[in-house]
């Protein structure tokens, strides 16, 4: 299946949002999760299931103004 | 003196907040932000790759300072990604404090107050805790108070230009109508004299970030802005002369020496 990461096209097997960033080698502490522009919560990481096209915007913290 | 001021759940003692940006390594970072003894530091969130470790040793890092964290929605254009961005936000920093930020103007990055005023709304309800970017508009201002907004954040000058205060008129207007709720200049600081100005106006605060760890030396440019925003605040206190428009003597003039009445 193929999704959208961070703005790049990725193929990806698993379908489950958990399993996908687990994939993709992210640390689960480190990161929050947006699909398809709404916030997902850790805790529903599990339940979310990622679609064909489906875009993630996967962010951690950042230095800012 | 005891000048400390309650923002929302907290209560503070310095009057700068201050940006983690744009310093030459940590440990400037580090050493300007205990110079300046500022309270409130802010953070962003951005993409990142596996590879890069998603940014957990830079937070780890700023968490050791031990200051409260002001996550900004940097880069939105509108109230939804702003939302959305907010939400993340309180997961990864774990506060209900966020910085509206949504830019209406790649130019200068003018702040998108009609989107501002939709997002405010929408993330009280939600029990944010909103600090709101605006610009100087009087209006939009009462309305983000009206909105249970406690921290409003007016320019200064677009952000990272360093012009300092364009519009004086404006803002102190805005002290003199909005006098229940905090007002912090963010963005456009330049020199300690800015700052200083800001504090005269009788703003609560000032945020901060360029002006710091852009200049030459950022410790001792943090030094000169901590004590700037304490100058600035005992004079407001103080409470300063009318200005006046034809000069008045501070010497007595009774008694002034070589005076010859010439009537007689």
């Amino acid at each position: 299946m193929r999704i959208l990461v961070n703005g790049e096209h990725v193929d990806v097997e698993a379908s489950n949002l958990c399993d996908i960033l687990d994939q993709l080698g992210y640390q689960p502490d480190d990161v929050v999760v947006a699909r398809n522009l709404e916030f997902v919560s850790r805790t529903q990481w599990a339940d979310c299931i990622v679609e064909e096209n489906d875009t993630l915007d996967v962010l951690s913290a950042m230095f800012g103004g | 003196m005891d000048d400390s001021w309650q923002v929302y759940d907290v209560t503070l003692q310095s009057r700068l907040f201050l940006g983690t940006a744009q310093y030459p390594s940590p440990s400037i970072m580090k050493a300007a932000v205990e110079a300046s003894n500022a309270q409130v530091l802010t953070t962003s969130l951005r993409r990142q790759a596996p590879a890069t470790g998603g940014g957990e040793t830079w937070w780890k890092q700023l968490q050791a300072l031990g200051r409260h964290i002001l996550p900004n929605t940097a880069g939105c254009r509108n109230a939804k990604e702003a939302i959305t961005l907010a939400q993340m936000a309180r997961e990864l920093f774990e506060t209900n404090w966020i910085k509206l930020e949504i830019t209406g103007d790649d130019y200068n990055l003018q702040p998108n107050t009609l989107e501002l005023l939709v997002a405010t709304e929408e993330l009280q309800k939600q029990g944010f805790n909103v600090f709101a970017y605006t610009t100087e508009d009087l209006v939009v201002c009462k309305r983000l108070k009206d909105l249970g907004c406690q921290v409003i954040m007016p320019w200064g000058s677009p952000i990272g230009t360093g012009k300092g205060i364009l519009n004086p008129y404006a803002l102190k207007t805005l002290r003199e109508r909005l006098t229940d709720v905090n007002l912090v200049v963010d963005a456009g600081i330049g020199l300690p004299s800015h700052v200083a100005q800001v504090m005269e106006l009788g703003f609560d605060g000032v945020l901060l970030n360029t002006s710091i760890a852009r200049c030459d030396d950022p410790a001792q440019m943090a030094v000169a802005m901590h004590h700037a925003s304490i100058s600035g605040r005992l004079a407001y206190l103080a409470g300063a002369i009318a200005e006046r428009e034809t000069a008045v003597a501070s010497t007595p003039v009774i008694g002034t020496p070589f005076w010859q009445s010439k009537e007689n």
